[in-house]
């Protein structure tokens, strides 16, 4: 095929319009520039946009400012030019969408320290951007992977030289905005991060064995069934799939499956020593109203496994966090609440999948064995930045009798001769929080008058809890900076 | 009426173990500047948070309108501000904010807000309302205005009132008095309805006048 040169005219028309798009970005991008975010991450996204659309229109406008420079470039220089500009004008694009619903009265952006806190524990150099999406989900991944990707290949590398290491997209449902403790399932979307960061893959998947013979008996059962339907279909000839790729599907399913709950378990076990019980409280709280606890997916096990493995690391497994006499000592009505659950997802595995043998089901039975694993791994790779029994039981009762007097969770006063106030962990303030949300129905009602409302109820103790954790935050940066 | 003074008002708010009788005044960033030896009250600083009424988005706001709350949501604008950012108050406009400090009154002590005298020779007034309850908890609302002839920039962080307290000297109840802004943790807009309180005195004047009186 012969490769036609585009006209000189019809050259400077591509670069105008790309020129154009350009222009275009920018405005879109100093709009942002005037919005409120809670932290840097998504200035320095913007910053980053900003410079780098700078450059492309710069390279881009040079080659038009002459026109004979046009004539002598080599047209592949030209179109490499062309074409990296205008790809990595279509991703800074995309940079936008991350942005948008990142503003400081869209997010939760009294969550914004907790979180840098936790992930700080583990990574020194990130930045994240929290934002609220119109989806009932919460997730996590690192935009770098991708931004690198795309600037090494386009050739504007040099921009992402001062930038962090990773810069992990969050996101939560808009609607949850104020819920605060709910928002305690980022834990969870942390875990993935330290699952990865850690490779506790390497560690977990070698435990895994699967169940040769029911994986024997689905073979033989997809197998038969394609038979049937071969042969149900009379007069017409369709083409038989081999037997080799009907149990290639199958194995590939099963592995797919397996890999991506352990991950998910693992994240839910790393959340559980980052934040102890919130952790717990927050997941039945998002996951129960919507009654699919026996509902497994490619990406996620089934919520009934999650739960009860969840209880069993909570409570009384050998290699579990040894919650139990914590919670009895600090809120008998909350454990009862843990035990309830425990209960009600004890035997999960049977419950949800009962004999029947399927990809998901021989899954979940061969990830059962590692749940012990799974906890000790987890425990281990936190180390001793997990939150402690010790420690929940210290500040969690004098924080919950805050809350019960319409008082913020921010500080702690240990002892009332000297009254010198001591500022409390992000950690102690959301379970607090979610013990007192789970040991009193009424009360706090009661303390606002007006038992009726119990969203408004709920509402202004999501706004006492988020406040405790403004102000701890604010205290202490103000006691660093004095 | 008795002024509570620095020291005891320290002692209310760090050596009161019973949160029942504790006076909570939290966070208090800097315990010199806001709780000074020779003062009666204490510093309060201004919030993030305001409510930004505009001029031109309704015509008017007409209490005895049902909607009337709505009406003002849609002439005001929810503004955040970040500590070392101003909000520039413009002369005779209004915004409404909060302060920095989340207060919870014992049921024997109320106090009252009033504008520290350098911002009020400014011409800036702080709070309106200025009377809080025994038991009240939650942030106080600050309804700040420039009666001044030039801008003022505010900046959140800065203490901007002060607080006076005193006891109470009724039988102290043990439920706060009722009001829609209990537990706020941030500037909310008006709540209140007065439809029928003002229909009741819309019937009130349809009445006769006496004859002696119409003379």
């Amino acid at each position: 095929m012969i490769q036609q040169r585009p006209s000189v005219s019809l050259t400077s028309l591509l670069i105008q319009t790309a020129l154009d798009r350009s222009r275009s970005l920018r405005e879109e991008l100093l709009r942002l520039t005037t919005k409120q975010f809670p932290n840097n991450g998504p200035t320095y996204l913007i910053t980053l946009a900003i410079d780098t659309n700078q450059q492309i229109y710069d390279d881009l406008s040079a080659l038009l400012i002459d026109e004979s420079l046009l004539t002598d470039t080599p047209q592949e220089e030209i179109e490499i030019k062309l074409r990296a500009g205008t790809l990595l004008l279509s991703y800074l694009h995309l940079i936008m969408q991350y942005v948008e619903g990142a503003e400081l009265q869209y997010s939760p952006s009294s969550m914004v320290f907790p979180i840098h806190h936790l992930i700080r524990k583990h990574i020194r150099d990130f930045e994240f951007i929290l934002r609220t999406s119109c989806v009932y989900n919460y997730s996590i991944f690192d935009l770098m992977v991708g931004l690198k990707d795309v600037y090494y290949k386009t050739g504007y590398s040099r921009f992402l030289r001062s930038f962090p290491d990773q810069l992990f997209i969050t996101d939560c449902p808009i609607s949850e905005r104020r819920n605060v403790p709910i928002h305690c399932i980022f834990a969870h979307e942390i875990g993935h991060v330290l699952y990865r960061t850690y490779n506790m893959s390497d560690v977990l998947k070698p435990l895994v064995s699967v169940n040769e013979e029911a994986v024997q008996r689905l073979i033989t059962r997809a197998t038969r069934d394609r038979t049937e339907t071969e042969e149900s279909t009379n007069g017409t000839t369709t083409e038989v799939v081999p037997d080799w790729i009907v149990e290639h599907i199958i194995r590939s399913n099963i592995q797919t499956y397996t890999w991506n709950w352990i991950e998910e378990i693992t994240s839910d076990a790393i959340a559980l020593c980052l934040l102890g019980p919130a952790y717990f409280f927050a997941f039945v709280y998002f996951a129960g109203p919507f009654a699919l606890l026996d509902n497994p997916s490619k990406d996620h096990p089934p919520d009934r496994m999650r739960i009860e493995f969840m209880c069993d690391m909570l409570l009384d497994h050998s290699n579990g966090l040894k919650y139990d006499a914590a919670l009895e000592e600090v809120s008998p009505e909350s454990k009862q609440y843990v035990e309830q659950w425990r209960n009600y997802t004890r035997e999960s595995l049977q419950t949800t999948f009962g004999t029947e043998i399927t990809t998901f089901s021989v899954s979940a039975h061969s990830i059962e064995p590692i749940l012990g694993n799974i906890m000790l791994e987890s425990k281990e790779k936190i180390g001793r930045r997990r939150y402690t029994p010790g420690r929940f039981k210290r500040d969690v009762p004098k924080l919950f009798n805050n809350l019960a007097y319409g008082i913020p969770p921010n500080e702690i006063i240990d002892d009332w001769e000297t009254g010198e106030p001591r500022v409390a962990e992000a950690e102690a303030i959301l379970n607090s929080g979610w013990i007192y949300f789970t040991s009193n129905d009424d009360s706090y009602a009661k303390l606002l008058g007006s038992p009726e409302d119990k969203w408004k109820t709920s509402n202004r103790l999501f706004g006492l809890i988020s406040k405790g954790l403004e102000y701890s935050e604010l205290q202490r940066h103000w006691n660093k900076i004095s | 009426m008795t002024v509570i003074g620095a020291e005891k008002l320290k002692e209310l708010i760090y050596r009161t173990e019973n949160p029942g009788g504790r006076l909570v005044v939290t966070p208090i960033i800097d315990q010199k500047e806001q709780i000074s030896d020779s003062a009666a009250a204490i510093d309060i600083r201004l919030g993030n948070k305001f409510i930004v009424p505009q001029r031109a988005n309704v015509p008017f706001i007409d209490v005895k309108e049902e909607d009337f709350i709505t009406n003002f949501q849609k002439s005001a604008e929810t503004v955040y501000v970040p500590y070392g950012k101003p909000l520039t108050l413009h002369p005779r406009h209004f915004v409404l904010g909060n302060s920095l400090e989340y207060f919870r009154f014992p049921f024997n002590i109320s106090g009252y807000v009033v504008s520290r005298s350098s911002w009020g020779r400014l011409g800036l007034v702080v709070a309106t309302a200025i009377g809080i309850h025994p038991g009240f908890f939650g942030v106080l609302c600050l309804e700040l205005s420039n009666s001044g002839e030039v801008p003022i920039s505010l900046y959140p962080g800065l203490t901007i009132a002060q607080v006076f307290f005193q006891y109470v000297k009724a039988e102290p109840s043990d439920k706060p008095a009722y009001s829609a802004y209990l537990g706020a943790t941030e500037v909310e807009l008006p709540q209140f309805s007065p439809t029928k309180e003002i229909d009741k005195w819309g019937k009130l004047v349809r009445y006769k006048l006496p004859r002696t009186a119409r003379r």
